[in-house]
Protein backbone atom coordinates (compact mmCIF):
# COMPACT_ATOMS: atom_id res chain seq x y z
CA UNK A 1 0.00 0.00 0.00
CA UNK A 2 1.37 3.15 -1.33
CA UNK A 3 0.50 6.79 -0.85
CA UNK A 4 -2.52 8.50 0.76
CA UNK A 5 -4.16 4.63 0.40
CA UNK A 6 -1.69 4.06 3.75
CA UNK A 7 -2.40 7.21 5.17
CA UNK A 8 -4.65 7.18 8.81
CA UNK A 9 -8.40 6.69 9.00
CA UNK A 10 -10.16 6.56 12.16
CA UNK A 11 -13.64 5.17 12.57
CA UNK A 12 -15.55 6.86 15.23
CA UNK A 13 -19.05 6.16 16.35
CA UNK A 14 -21.98 8.63 15.43
CA UNK A 15 -25.19 7.83 17.90
CA UNK A 16 -27.24 10.37 17.54
CA UNK A 17 -29.15 12.93 14.71
CA UNK A 18 -27.68 16.04 16.67
CA UNK A 19 -23.70 14.88 15.78
CA UNK A 20 -24.84 13.71 13.35
CA UNK A 21 -25.82 17.32 12.47
CA UNK A 22 -22.91 18.94 13.14
CA UNK A 23 -20.78 16.19 10.55
CA UNK A 24 -23.01 16.70 8.18
CA UNK A 25 -23.82 20.51 8.00
CA UNK A 26 -21.42 22.03 9.93
CA UNK A 27 -18.41 19.78 8.65
CA UNK A 28 -16.77 18.91 12.52
CA UNK A 29 -17.15 16.14 14.64
CA UNK A 30 -15.48 16.09 18.51
CA UNK A 31 -13.66 13.69 20.66
CA UNK A 32 -13.71 13.92 24.61
CA UNK A 33 -10.49 14.13 25.32
CA UNK A 34 -10.54 11.83 28.10
CA UNK A 35 -11.92 9.05 25.89
CA UNK A 36 -9.95 9.67 22.54
CA UNK A 37 -8.34 7.20 21.00
CA UNK A 38 -4.16 6.50 21.77
CA UNK A 39 -4.32 6.94 17.68
CA UNK A 40 -6.40 9.73 17.44
CA UNK A 41 -4.74 11.31 14.09
CA UNK A 42 -6.22 10.70 11.27
CA UNK A 43 -5.90 12.54 7.63
CA UNK A 44 -9.81 11.17 6.99
CA UNK A 45 -12.61 10.11 9.49
CA UNK A 46 -15.38 7.91 9.02
CA UNK A 47 -17.88 7.14 10.55
CA UNK A 48 -19.82 3.99 12.34
CA UNK A 49 -23.94 4.91 12.80
CA UNK A 50 -25.58 3.33 15.32
CA UNK A 51 -29.39 1.87 15.68
CA UNK A 52 -30.55 5.75 15.41
CA UNK A 53 -30.20 5.77 12.05
CA UNK A 54 -32.90 2.99 10.69
CA UNK A 55 -31.95 1.56 7.32
CA UNK A 56 -28.54 3.05 7.76
CA UNK A 57 -27.71 1.35 11.15
CA UNK A 58 -24.93 -0.61 11.86
CA UNK A 59 -22.40 0.19 9.16
CA UNK A 60 -19.99 2.85 8.21
CA UNK A 61 -21.42 4.96 4.59
CA UNK A 62 -19.23 8.04 5.09
CA UNK A 63 -16.02 9.54 5.54
CA UNK A 64 -14.25 12.91 5.54
CA UNK A 65 -11.20 14.51 4.84
CA UNK A 66 -9.79 15.85 8.29
CA UNK A 67 -9.06 19.98 7.70
CA UNK A 68 -7.65 20.80 11.07
CA UNK A 69 -7.42 19.53 14.68
CA UNK A 70 -8.35 22.11 17.90
CA UNK A 71 -8.64 21.91 21.38
CA UNK A 72 -11.62 23.63 22.65
CA UNK A 73 -13.83 22.84 25.75
CA UNK A 74 -17.93 21.64 25.11
CA UNK A 75 -18.62 24.85 26.65
CA UNK A 76 -17.11 26.53 23.73
CA UNK A 77 -18.17 24.11 21.12
CA UNK A 78 -21.84 23.94 22.15
CA UNK A 79 -22.35 27.77 23.54
CA UNK A 80 -25.86 26.72 23.64
CA UNK A 81 -25.30 24.29 26.69
CA UNK A 82 -22.90 26.47 29.04
CA UNK A 83 -24.52 24.50 32.36
CA UNK A 84 -23.73 20.93 31.28
CA UNK A 85 -22.03 18.95 33.74
CA UNK A 86 -19.15 18.53 30.92
CA UNK A 87 -19.40 22.02 29.93
CA UNK A 88 -15.52 22.61 31.30
CA UNK A 89 -14.51 19.41 29.76
CA UNK A 90 -11.60 19.40 26.68
CA UNK A 91 -12.29 18.00 23.41
CA UNK A 92 -10.36 17.38 19.97
CA UNK A 93 -12.59 19.20 17.51
CA UNK A 94 -11.85 17.74 14.27
CA UNK A 95 -12.95 19.87 11.70
CA UNK A 96 -13.92 18.65 8.40
CA UNK A 97 -14.36 18.48 4.52
CA UNK A 98 -17.74 17.59 2.98
CA UNK A 99 -18.92 13.90 3.58
CA UNK A 100 -18.23 11.63 0.71
CA UNK A 101 -19.90 8.41 0.27
CA UNK A 102 -18.07 5.05 0.36
CA UNK A 103 -17.83 2.95 -3.09
CA UNK A 104 -20.12 0.43 -0.21
CA UNK A 105 -21.17 0.39 2.81
CA UNK A 106 -19.04 -1.42 5.23
CA UNK A 107 -21.55 -3.55 7.59
CA UNK A 108 -20.72 -4.67 11.08
CA UNK A 109 -22.36 -8.70 10.60
CA UNK A 110 -22.66 -8.66 13.97
CA UNK A 111 -23.85 -5.29 14.96
CA UNK A 112 -20.96 -4.89 17.09
CA UNK A 113 -20.25 -2.31 19.59
CA UNK A 114 -17.80 -0.26 18.38
CA UNK A 115 -15.73 3.04 20.22
CA UNK A 116 -12.56 3.77 17.67
CA UNK A 117 -11.35 1.70 14.84
CA UNK A 118 -7.76 3.13 13.82
CA UNK A 119 -7.25 2.05 9.88
CA UNK A 120 -5.96 3.22 6.76
CA UNK A 121 -7.76 5.30 3.59
CA UNK A 122 -6.87 2.27 1.91
CA UNK A 123 -9.00 -0.30 4.35
CA UNK A 124 -11.77 1.85 4.47
CA UNK A 125 -12.12 1.94 0.22
CA UNK A 126 -11.89 -1.92 0.15
CA UNK A 127 -13.24 -3.00 3.49
CA UNK A 128 -16.41 -5.39 2.99
CA UNK A 129 -16.94 -5.49 6.65
CA UNK A 130 -16.23 -3.73 9.97
CA UNK A 131 -13.40 -6.99 10.49
CA UNK A 132 -11.65 -5.78 7.41
CA UNK A 133 -10.30 -2.07 8.95
CA UNK A 134 -8.54 -3.51 11.98
CA UNK A 135 -4.90 -2.88 11.49
CA UNK A 136 -3.30 -6.60 11.91
CA UNK A 137 0.36 -8.12 12.60
CA UNK A 138 1.07 -9.34 8.86
CA UNK A 139 0.62 -13.17 10.58
CA UNK A 140 -3.19 -11.74 11.21
CA UNK A 141 -3.61 -10.44 8.19
CA UNK A 142 -2.87 -13.99 6.38
CA UNK A 143 -5.32 -15.84 9.29
CA UNK A 144 -7.92 -13.33 9.06
CA UNK A 145 -7.88 -13.82 5.01
CA UNK A 146 -8.12 -17.75 5.76
CA UNK A 147 -10.87 -17.55 8.09
CA UNK A 148 -12.78 -15.14 5.35
CA UNK A 149 -11.56 -17.48 1.98
CA UNK A 150 -12.95 -20.50 4.07
CA UNK A 151 -16.47 -18.82 5.35
CA UNK A 152 -15.29 -18.84 8.96
CA UNK A 153 -17.68 -15.70 10.58
CA UNK A 154 -14.43 -14.73 12.84
CA UNK A 155 -14.61 -11.55 14.34
CA UNK A 156 -11.71 -9.26 14.92
CA UNK A 157 -10.02 -7.48 18.10
CA UNK A 158 -12.90 -8.61 20.26
CA UNK A 159 -11.99 -8.24 23.87
CA UNK A 160 -13.15 -11.45 25.77
CA UNK A 161 -12.74 -11.45 29.56
CA UNK A 162 -10.73 -14.43 30.76
CA UNK A 163 -10.55 -16.42 34.07
CA UNK A 164 -6.85 -16.01 35.91
CA UNK A 165 -4.69 -18.94 35.25
CA UNK A 166 -5.08 -21.39 38.68
CA UNK B 1 23.74 10.87 27.33
CA UNK B 2 20.37 10.79 25.54
CA UNK B 3 19.84 8.43 22.31
CA UNK B 4 17.36 9.45 20.39
CA UNK B 5 15.91 8.57 16.74
CA UNK B 6 14.79 10.02 13.57
CA UNK B 7 11.25 11.13 12.02
CA UNK B 8 9.74 7.66 11.03
CA UNK B 9 8.81 5.49 14.14
CA UNK B 10 8.39 1.79 13.29
CA UNK B 11 7.87 0.04 16.84
CA UNK B 12 4.11 0.71 16.85
CA UNK B 13 2.00 0.54 13.52
CA UNK B 14 -0.01 3.36 12.82
CA UNK B 15 2.04 5.85 13.74
CA UNK B 16 3.08 8.83 11.21
CA UNK B 17 5.00 11.36 11.67
CA UNK B 18 3.13 14.15 9.83
CA UNK B 19 0.11 14.47 8.19
CA UNK B 20 0.98 13.05 4.23
CA UNK B 21 -1.50 13.99 2.16
CA UNK B 22 -1.43 15.90 -1.25
CA UNK B 23 -1.54 19.39 -1.42
CA UNK B 24 -5.02 19.52 -2.77
CA UNK B 25 -6.37 17.89 0.00
CA UNK B 26 -5.14 20.51 2.05
CA UNK B 27 -3.04 18.61 4.82
CA UNK B 28 -2.01 20.97 7.92
CA UNK B 29 -0.24 21.06 10.71
CA UNK B 30 -2.60 20.14 13.32
CA UNK B 31 -3.14 17.81 11.42
CA UNK B 32 0.33 16.76 11.95
CA UNK B 33 0.48 17.30 15.53
CA UNK B 34 -1.87 15.13 16.58
CA UNK B 35 0.33 12.77 14.97
CA UNK B 36 3.49 13.74 16.56
CA UNK B 37 1.39 13.76 19.98
CA UNK B 38 0.88 10.04 19.67
CA UNK B 39 4.49 9.40 18.28
CA UNK B 40 6.29 11.22 21.60
CA UNK B 41 3.90 9.88 24.08
CA UNK B 42 5.15 6.07 22.37
CA UNK B 43 8.59 6.99 22.66
CA UNK B 44 8.31 8.48 26.35
CA UNK B 45 6.96 4.82 26.63
CA UNK B 46 10.12 3.50 25.45
CA UNK B 47 12.30 5.54 27.60
CA UNK B 48 13.41 7.72 24.13
CA UNK B 49 13.32 10.96 24.70
CA UNK B 50 14.75 12.21 21.67
CA UNK B 51 13.86 13.18 18.27
CA UNK B 52 13.77 14.67 15.32
CA UNK B 53 10.80 16.00 14.13
CA UNK B 54 9.37 15.05 9.61
CA UNK B 55 11.05 18.03 7.86
CA UNK B 56 7.62 18.15 6.42
CA UNK B 57 5.54 18.46 9.69
CA UNK B 58 4.03 21.72 8.22
CA UNK B 59 2.98 20.79 4.62
CA UNK B 60 2.96 22.83 1.85
CA UNK B 61 4.28 25.53 4.27
CA UNK B 62 6.09 27.15 1.09
CA UNK B 63 5.01 25.74 -1.64
CA UNK B 64 4.03 28.44 -4.10
CA UNK B 65 1.22 26.04 -5.48
CA UNK B 66 -0.48 26.50 -2.27
CA UNK B 67 -0.63 29.72 -0.87
CA UNK B 68 -3.74 29.05 1.31
CA UNK B 69 -1.01 26.61 3.79
CA UNK B 70 1.32 29.22 4.22
CA UNK B 71 -0.28 29.91 7.49
CA UNK B 72 -0.57 27.25 9.23
CA UNK B 73 2.02 28.32 11.99
CA UNK B 74 -0.61 31.16 12.63
CA UNK B 75 -2.91 29.21 12.92
CA UNK B 76 -1.54 26.39 15.32
CA UNK B 77 0.36 29.47 17.48
CA UNK B 78 -2.01 27.93 20.92
CA UNK B 79 -1.89 24.18 19.84
CA UNK B 80 2.34 24.05 19.37
CA UNK B 81 3.09 26.33 22.67
CA UNK B 82 0.92 23.55 24.26
CA UNK B 83 2.50 20.77 22.72
CA UNK B 84 5.65 22.12 23.42
CA UNK B 85 5.35 22.81 27.24
CA UNK B 86 4.67 19.08 27.34
CA UNK B 87 7.81 18.59 25.72
CA UNK B 88 9.45 20.76 27.82
CA UNK B 89 7.34 18.91 30.96
CA UNK B 90 9.21 15.23 29.60
CA UNK B 91 12.38 16.35 28.51
CA UNK B 92 12.27 15.43 25.05
CA UNK B 93 14.83 16.76 23.22
CA UNK B 94 13.62 17.74 19.86
CA UNK B 95 15.20 18.66 16.91
CA UNK B 96 14.59 19.14 12.50
CA UNK B 97 16.80 18.01 10.12
CA UNK B 98 16.78 20.64 7.00
CA UNK B 99 15.37 18.49 3.65
CA UNK B 100 18.70 18.09 1.16
CA UNK B 101 16.96 20.76 -1.08
CA UNK B 102 18.11 23.58 1.50
CA UNK B 103 21.49 24.14 0.28
CA UNK B 104 22.30 27.52 1.81
CA UNK B 105 25.83 27.13 -0.52
CA UNK B 106 23.75 26.69 -3.71
CA UNK B 107 25.11 28.35 -6.99
CA UNK B 108 21.21 28.83 -7.53
CA UNK B 109 20.26 32.34 -6.16
CA UNK B 110 15.93 30.91 -6.32
CA UNK B 111 17.68 27.76 -4.56
CA UNK B 112 18.37 30.16 -1.50
CA UNK B 113 15.38 31.95 -1.34
CA UNK B 114 13.78 28.68 -0.91
CA UNK B 115 16.01 27.45 1.63
CA UNK B 116 15.27 30.55 3.72
CA UNK B 117 11.85 30.07 3.60
CA UNK B 118 11.94 26.29 4.45
CA UNK B 119 14.25 27.28 7.29
CA UNK B 120 11.92 29.65 8.78
CA UNK B 121 9.36 27.22 9.18
CA UNK B 122 11.30 25.07 10.31
CA UNK B 123 12.73 27.74 13.49
CA UNK B 124 9.45 28.92 13.39
CA UNK B 125 8.14 25.67 14.98
CA UNK B 126 10.37 25.39 17.71
CA UNK B 127 10.44 28.94 18.16
CA UNK B 128 6.57 28.67 19.15
CA UNK B 129 7.10 25.27 20.92
CA UNK B 130 9.38 28.02 22.95
CA UNK B 131 12.01 25.35 22.75
CA UNK B 132 15.39 25.58 24.41
CA UNK B 133 18.57 26.81 22.05
CA UNK B 134 19.34 22.97 22.13
CA UNK B 135 16.29 22.29 19.56
CA UNK B 136 18.09 22.94 16.91
CA UNK B 137 17.34 22.34 12.97
CA UNK B 138 20.58 21.02 11.37
CA UNK B 139 21.57 21.63 7.83
CA UNK B 140 24.64 20.65 5.58
CA UNK B 141 26.67 23.14 3.24
CA UNK B 142 24.76 22.23 0.16
CA UNK B 143 27.22 21.04 -2.28
CA UNK B 144 31.66 22.45 -3.20
CA UNK B 145 30.58 24.08 -6.81
CA UNK B 146 33.66 26.25 -7.49
CA UNK B 147 35.67 25.11 -4.49
CA UNK B 148 35.55 24.69 -0.83
CA UNK B 149 36.47 28.79 -0.12
CA UNK B 150 33.86 29.86 -2.74
CA UNK B 151 31.40 27.61 -1.11
CA UNK B 152 31.66 28.53 2.25
CA UNK B 153 31.79 32.64 1.14
CA UNK B 154 28.15 31.44 -0.79
CA UNK B 155 27.14 30.11 2.60
CA UNK B 156 28.12 32.60 4.71
CA UNK B 157 26.07 35.35 2.89
CA UNK B 158 23.21 33.15 2.76
CA UNK B 159 23.58 32.68 6.33
CA UNK B 160 23.65 36.70 6.86
CA UNK B 161 20.66 37.23 4.81
CA UNK B 162 18.78 34.63 7.48
CA UNK B 163 16.54 36.16 10.27
CA UNK B 164 18.66 36.25 13.72
CA UNK B 165 16.50 33.86 14.93
CA UNK B 166 16.96 31.42 11.95
CA UNK B 167 20.57 32.09 12.49
CA UNK B 168 20.12 30.94 15.90
CA UNK B 169 18.58 27.36 16.17
CA UNK B 170 20.85 26.23 12.92
CA UNK B 171 23.20 23.37 13.27
CA UNK B 172 25.80 22.30 10.50
CA UNK B 173 26.54 18.88 9.49
CA UNK B 174 29.65 17.83 7.57
CA UNK B 175 28.99 15.42 4.58
CA UNK B 176 29.72 11.81 3.51
CA UNK B 177 31.64 14.05 1.03
CA UNK B 178 32.08 17.08 0.02
CA UNK B 179 32.04 19.79 2.74
CA UNK B 180 34.03 17.58 5.39
CA UNK B 181 34.69 18.23 9.32
CA UNK B 182 37.19 21.01 8.23
CA UNK B 183 35.43 22.59 5.89
CA UNK B 184 31.93 23.00 8.50
CA UNK B 185 34.50 24.11 11.27
CA UNK B 186 35.69 26.90 9.51
CA UNK B 187 32.17 27.76 9.13
CA UNK B 188 31.94 27.72 12.73
CA UNK B 189 34.35 29.93 13.43
CA UNK B 190 32.89 32.70 10.77
CA UNK B 191 29.35 32.41 12.28
CA UNK B 192 29.10 30.51 15.57
CA UNK B 193 27.26 27.86 14.26
CA UNK B 194 27.70 24.83 16.31
CA UNK B 195 28.69 21.55 14.18
CA UNK B 196 27.00 18.18 14.75
CA UNK B 197 29.33 15.46 14.52
CA UNK B 198 28.07 12.55 12.63
CA UNK B 199 29.98 9.32 12.80
CA UNK B 200 29.36 7.57 9.45
CA UNK B 201 30.65 10.70 7.71
CA UNK B 202 33.87 10.57 9.70
CA UNK B 203 33.85 7.52 8.50
CA UNK B 204 33.19 7.60 4.89
CA UNK B 205 35.04 11.29 4.28
CA UNK B 206 37.95 12.68 6.62
CA UNK B 207 40.03 13.77 4.43
CA UNK B 208 42.19 15.67 7.31
CA UNK B 209 42.83 12.40 8.59
CA UNK B 210 41.23 13.74 12.40
CA UNK B 211 41.30 10.58 14.78
CA UNK B 212 37.73 10.39 16.43
CA UNK B 213 38.58 12.21 19.14
CA UNK B 214 39.88 14.51 17.70
CA UNK B 215 37.14 14.87 15.34
CA UNK B 216 34.47 14.77 18.16
CA UNK B 217 35.71 16.92 20.80
CA UNK B 218 36.34 19.86 17.57
CA UNK B 219 32.50 19.06 16.66
CA UNK B 220 31.45 19.43 20.98
CA UNK B 221 33.89 22.31 21.58
CA UNK B 222 31.73 24.62 18.77
CA UNK B 223 28.47 24.22 21.00
CA UNK B 224 28.21 27.23 23.94
CA UNK B 225 28.66 26.07 26.90
CA UNK B 226 25.27 25.76 28.36
CA UNK B 227 24.11 24.24 25.25
CA UNK B 228 24.08 20.33 25.61
CA UNK B 229 25.55 19.40 22.24
CA UNK B 230 24.59 16.36 19.61
CA UNK B 231 25.59 14.10 17.14
CA UNK B 232 24.93 11.39 14.83
CA UNK B 233 25.52 7.89 15.21
CA UNK B 234 25.20 5.01 12.58
CA UNK B 235 26.58 2.19 11.02
CA UNK B 236 27.46 1.42 7.34
CA UNK B 237 25.01 -1.22 5.89
CA UNK B 238 27.07 -4.66 4.53
CA UNK B 239 23.99 -6.67 3.51
CA UNK B 240 22.13 -7.32 -0.10
CA UNK B 241 19.72 -4.94 -1.06
CA UNK B 242 16.62 -4.90 -2.97
CA UNK B 243 16.44 -2.74 -5.99
CA UNK B 244 13.68 -2.59 -8.73
CA UNK B 245 15.58 -2.53 -12.50
CA UNK B 246 14.54 -2.18 -15.72
CA UNK B 247 15.94 -5.49 -17.47
CA UNK B 248 15.94 -7.17 -21.24
CA UNK B 249 14.10 -5.95 -24.32
CA UNK B 250 11.13 -5.06 -22.76
CA UNK B 251 12.40 -3.29 -19.66
CA UNK B 252 10.50 -4.73 -17.81
CA UNK B 253 11.00 -3.86 -13.61
CA UNK B 254 12.81 -6.71 -12.31
CA UNK B 255 13.77 -6.87 -8.12
CA UNK B 256 17.70 -7.90 -7.96
CA UNK B 257 19.83 -8.16 -5.59
CA UNK B 258 22.70 -5.54 -5.31
CA UNK B 259 25.43 -4.63 -2.67
CA UNK B 260 25.17 -1.78 -0.49
CA UNK B 261 25.99 1.53 -1.61
CA UNK B 262 28.86 3.64 0.37
CA UNK B 263 26.94 5.43 2.85
CA UNK B 264 23.92 3.44 3.32
CA UNK B 265 23.05 3.18 7.14
CA UNK B 266 22.90 0.30 8.79
CA UNK B 267 18.83 -1.39 10.01
CA UNK B 268 20.53 -1.62 13.37
CA UNK B 269 23.48 -0.43 15.31
CA UNK B 270 26.41 -2.60 16.11
CA UNK B 271 26.69 -2.35 19.55
CA UNK B 272 30.47 -2.77 19.76
CA UNK B 273 31.22 -0.16 17.49
CA UNK B 274 29.27 1.45 19.09
CA UNK B 275 30.77 0.89 22.80
CA UNK B 276 34.16 1.94 20.87
CA UNK B 277 32.61 5.42 19.97
CA UNK B 278 31.62 5.92 23.78
CA UNK B 279 34.88 4.58 24.83
CA UNK B 280 35.93 8.13 23.43
CA UNK B 281 33.06 10.04 23.93
CA UNK B 282 33.20 8.72 27.90
CA UNK B 283 35.98 11.60 27.68
CA UNK B 284 34.18 14.16 25.87
CA UNK B 285 31.97 16.57 27.60
CA UNK B 286 28.40 15.24 28.02
CA UNK B 287 26.55 15.39 24.51
CA UNK B 288 23.39 13.53 23.31
CA UNK B 289 23.37 10.53 20.08
CA UNK B 290 20.48 10.46 17.69
CA UNK B 291 21.05 7.47 16.34
CA UNK B 292 20.54 7.39 12.24
CA UNK B 293 19.72 3.58 11.82
CA UNK B 294 17.06 2.46 9.30
CA UNK B 295 15.19 0.74 11.95
CA UNK B 296 14.66 4.03 13.85
CA UNK B 297 13.13 3.44 17.33
CA UNK B 298 13.51 -0.02 17.08
CA UNK B 299 16.88 0.07 16.24
CA UNK B 300 17.52 2.79 19.93
CA UNK B 301 15.59 0.22 21.41
CA UNK B 302 17.89 -2.85 20.40
CA UNK B 303 21.04 -0.85 20.91
CA UNK B 304 20.49 -0.57 24.52
CA UNK B 305 19.36 -4.54 24.91
CA UNK B 306 22.73 -5.24 22.78
CA UNK B 307 24.82 -3.01 24.95
CA UNK B 308 23.07 -4.12 28.07
CA UNK B 309 23.70 -8.13 27.46
CA UNK B 310 26.95 -7.89 25.25
CA UNK B 311 28.94 -4.53 26.96
CA UNK B 312 26.98 -4.04 30.27
CA UNK B 313 29.57 -1.45 31.66
CA UNK B 314 28.48 0.55 28.85
CA UNK B 315 24.68 0.12 29.00
CA UNK B 316 25.72 0.84 32.97
CA UNK B 317 27.36 3.94 31.68
CA UNK B 318 24.82 5.26 29.48
CA UNK B 319 21.87 4.66 32.01
CA UNK B 320 23.74 6.76 34.45
CA UNK B 321 24.55 9.62 31.53
CA UNK B 322 20.62 9.47 30.50
CA UNK B 323 19.53 10.02 34.20
CA UNK B 324 21.64 13.19 34.91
Amino acid sequence: MTGERALPALVAVVNNESDWQHIWVDHWYRIPIKYAPAQVAASFLAFYQTKKFGTEAWAIRYYAQVRRYRQASRREILPEAPDHPRAAESYYVIELGPLLALPRPIPSHKLRRISFIPTTLGRLLDAQEVNDLWLHTATEDVLWAWFRDAGLKAEGQLEIGASPLP
Amino acid sequence: MQLGCGAHVLGKPGLHSYDGRRGQHAPHLSVSLVYLRAVLHYLVECEIRMYRMAADLVPYATHPAYPQLHHQLDECCNELAELGQWVMQQHIRLSFHAPASVALATIIPAGVEQARLRLNVLTGVLDRMALGPEAVVVVHVGGLAGGADAAIERWLRAWESLPVATQARLALEHDEHGASLAVVLRIHAATGVPIVFDHLHWLLHNPEGYNLAQALEAALATWPPNVRPKAHFATPRTELRAVLKPEGATRRRRWLLAPPRPGHHSDFVHPWEFARFVEVAGHCREFDVLVEAKASDVAVVRLRDDLARYVPEVAQWLYERARQ
